[in-house]
């Protein structure tokens, strides 16, 4: 049973953070970002770039990967959100930009970096590993853990402290209000696309830790990340960490009793449970304060 | 110049344009066919619709004037299995065909009713897998491969069928997982509803890849009946029949479109679309008219799906592949998913780039170019290829009128709405 609580720590971390990043672009910009699945692929090449030639220790490898990420985040504020922000037709024609982009993104890849896998040397094997009851706790765990604390946190303070930051505050609660006050939608939006890819990009160095990098591995975190941010209720932070967990938790209960083969099964029978009971997901009242 | 001369040089172009799309596969390989007519469908599209002006909306009634447009892709469909008649083009356009019937059904779920479902794949797939199901003894000829594992019995006794009848079980399927799929649409809003379509696309893929002993597992099924006669199979005659046969279903489906977009349903979804609460204070019973196009698409949707497996006797969990996914969805939104005319040319010219960079080396090419095509036709045009004439002429307008704002010579209010969709749908007031 600890097992299953290590597991389930482990991935709401790293579900969690793909998820803030869906969920902020939503809340701030208003659209869904699919090609969030490209810019982990990317982000993973990046720092998998950054370990075998640059440097294996830990800090600049997470760097690697993180500031990939945010270049891929800027990158799709210049090919999606600025041509269309503001045109008609938007929601259908941010969708299908964001898919267009991870089309286009995957097969780069797959010609750049062939189909093979490529592996991380492990980051964090100077950690100590240690017992928890009678599950194993691996310093990768520990270290994604720590991670993504460190991070979240100084992405937080980021945001609750800067100039910037403010405006993306302001942003997420109301376009007409943010507009009103003179906060620019355009900077604000570079600033929420860079935060959303520091985010994915972490994660993708964090989970290269246990499954490899191939052209496609953006796309089952791209999955779960969407299921995780709608679960929780687009735009809501709060939201998405515990939506996070339920389906860390639900993930790490199939794959103890059932086998892997179940895991998909199981969560979408979660989806549609609760989103048919709160279609708005768990903490999803923003879209109702809004209107 | 005069009215009549102008139409007259008019006509004179277009035809001269349809001469040299003709002759084009004579010069070019027999495959070129399917891009030069995209070329002249695309061009005859847009020349319609600068004329018409803004006498018609671009989604509403039927315009009159596009019975040229239709009159001439049958046109085209008569003349490609006469002059560019070889097996390998037949068998394209037989996958155009069933390609353009499930993008045609799509665009009635995604452009007339506005709901973003992803399922056409899965509605497609599961009915196919039905159909092939129905048509294969596979429990017998799995018993024996995978040992003891599988029971060797078929799921309730099911009797294996022939095609004819696998394909309206397929039909039934559909309309089943239709119905299945327009409960959650009722509640489900959006971008929640396509979250839950493709994950259900990926929960077939990953369901069909487990079943060994129904579904033949990761190779999927083989060795449906066809719908070619076994004496025919491989020829050119059982080329052409089924080129026929792949007609035949295109005609239905775009009749089945018409009937539905342009009729009163279309009238109702169409008005739940723009919005719901107008809707429902008209008096629009919207949950009932979602439900009927889920179940009129999704019916079509397993025909289609039934026919694929007919005719390519197989069917595997590369499907339901998010590439597949990708392609079908790029096909509907490159040419304009608010009419047929753009769904048929976007099928069209992703067909034909599908197909004739087929052995572009590197592979990925081919996709990286589709990816950069659709995504400079979304960012540029509005409403897919077939609305640049009206964005150009809206373009013109307010330049012309500079000062009255950007919707120049409408009335106040008009110019309001106008404004008002533009707006991303986080800031718009009254719309979840």
């Amino acid at each position: 049973m600890t097992g299953v609580i290590v597991t389930t720590i482990n991935l709401t971390a790293i579900y969690a953070l793909v998820a803030l990043g869906i969920s902020l672009t939503w809340a701030g910009l208003g659209f869904l970002n699919m090609s969030a699945g490209v810019m982990y692929a990317g982000a993973a090449y990046g720092a998998w770039l950054v370990s075998t030639e640059i440097s294996t220790n830990v800090v600049v490898v997470l760097l690697g990967g993180i500031l990939t990420g945010i270049v891929f985040g800027a990158l799709v504020c210049l090919t999606v959100f600025l041509p269309l922000d503001g045109k008609p037709n938007w929601e259908i024609r941010t969708i299908t930009a964001t898919l267009a982009l991870s089309f286009v993104g995957v097969n780069i890849y797959q010609w750049k970096f062939g189909p093979q896998f490529k592996q991380f040397e492990p980051l964090f094997s100077w950690l100590p590993q240690f017992r928890l009851g009678d599950a194993l706790v691996k310093s990768t765990v520990t270290g994604t853990v720590i991670a993504t604390a460190v991070v979240v946190t100084i992405v937080l303070i980021y945001i609750g402290s800067s100039r910037i930051g403010l405006g993306v505050r302001a942003l997420t609660q109301s376009a007409e209000g943010a507009a009103l006050v003179g906060i620019n939608r355009r900077t604000a939006a570079f600033a929420i696309l860079g935060v959303s890819g520091a985010f994915v990009g972490l994660a993708a160095v964090l989970l290269g830790q246990t499954f490899f990098v191939e052209p496609n591995s953006g796309y089952v975190p791209l999955i779960k990340g969407l299921i995780v941010a709608l679960l929780g209720g687009l735009g809501s932070l709060r939201g998405a960490v515990i939506a996070a967990f339920m389906v860390a938790l639900c993930e790490a209960l199939t794959l103890q009793y059932f086998g892997g083969a179940w895991v998909l099964i199981t969560l979408f029978l979660l989806i549609s449970i609760v989103l048919i009971i709160r279609p708005r997901g768990v903490a999803g009242v923003l879209e109702t304060t809004r209107a | 110049m005069p009215k009549r001369s102008a139409d007259l040089v008019h006509y004179a172009v277009l035809a001269v344009v349809f001469l040299i799309a003709l002759a084009v596969p004579f010069v070019f390989g027999t495959l070129s066919i399917l891009g030069s007519m995209t070329v002249f469908l695309l061009l005859l599209s847009w020349s319609i619709s600068w004329r018409q002006g803004d006498k018609v909306s671009s989604d509403g009634k039927p315009d009159r004037s596009s019975w040229l447009f239709w009159a001439m892709a049958g046109v085209i469909a008569i003349v490609i299995p006469i002059i560019a008649g070889t097996p390998f083009l037949l068998a394209t356009m037989v996958a155009f065909f069933i390609y353009l019937t499930w993008n045609t059904m799509w665009g009635l779920v995604l452009g007339t009713a506005g709901l973003q479902s992803f399922a056409t794949v899965a509605v497609a797939g599961i009915a196919g897998y039905a159909a092939a199901y129905m048509t294969i003894d596979i429990a017998n000829s799995n018993a024996a491969a995978a040992g003891a594992e599988c029971s060797g019995n078929r799921l309730l006794g099911l009797p294996v069928v022939d095609w004819w009848l696998a394909i309206p079980i397929a039909a039934v399927v559909g309309l089943v997982v239709g119905f299945l799929i327009s409960l959650p649409a009722i509640r489900l809003r959006g971008i929640y509803f396509a979250l839950l379509t493709i994950g259900l696309v990926e929960l077939c893929r990953a369901y069909t890849g487990q079943d060994k002993c129904n579904l033949g597992g990761a190779q999927g099924l083989f060795g449906a009946s066809s719908f070619i006669p076994s004496e025919m199979m491989g020829s050119a005659t059982g080329y052409r029949y089924a080129y026929a046969a792949a007609v035949l279903l295109a005609i239905v489906t775009l009749l089945i479109y018409w009937k539905v977009n342009y009729g009163r349903l279309g009238l109702l979804l169409r008005t739940a679309r723009e919005s719901e609460p107008v809707a429902e204070v008209l008096g629009v019973d919207v949950v009932r008219a979602r439900m009927w196009v889920f179940l009129i698409s999704s019916s079509m949707l397993g025909v289609a799906g039934g026919f694929y497996v007919s005719y390519y006797k197989s069917i595997s969990p590369n499907f339901f592949n998010f590439s597949t996914v990708l392609l079908l969805f790029a096909m509907v939104v490159i040419g304009g998913l608010n009419s047929p005319r753009g769904i048929l040319i976007g099928t069209m010219l992703l067909m034909f780039v599908d197909r004739r960079f087929v052995d572009v080396s590197p592979p990925e090419a081919r996709f990286i170019f589709i990816g950069l095509l659709l995504l400079v036709v979304t960012l540029l045009a509005s409403g897919g290829l077939v609305s640049v004439p009206d964005q150009l002429r809206h373009r013109l307008m307010s330049k012309g009128k500079r000062g009255s704002g950007p919707s120049a010579g409408l009335p106040e209010e008009v110019g309001a709405i106008a404004q008002e969709a533009n707006m991303p749908p986080g800031s718009r007031p009254g719309t979840g």
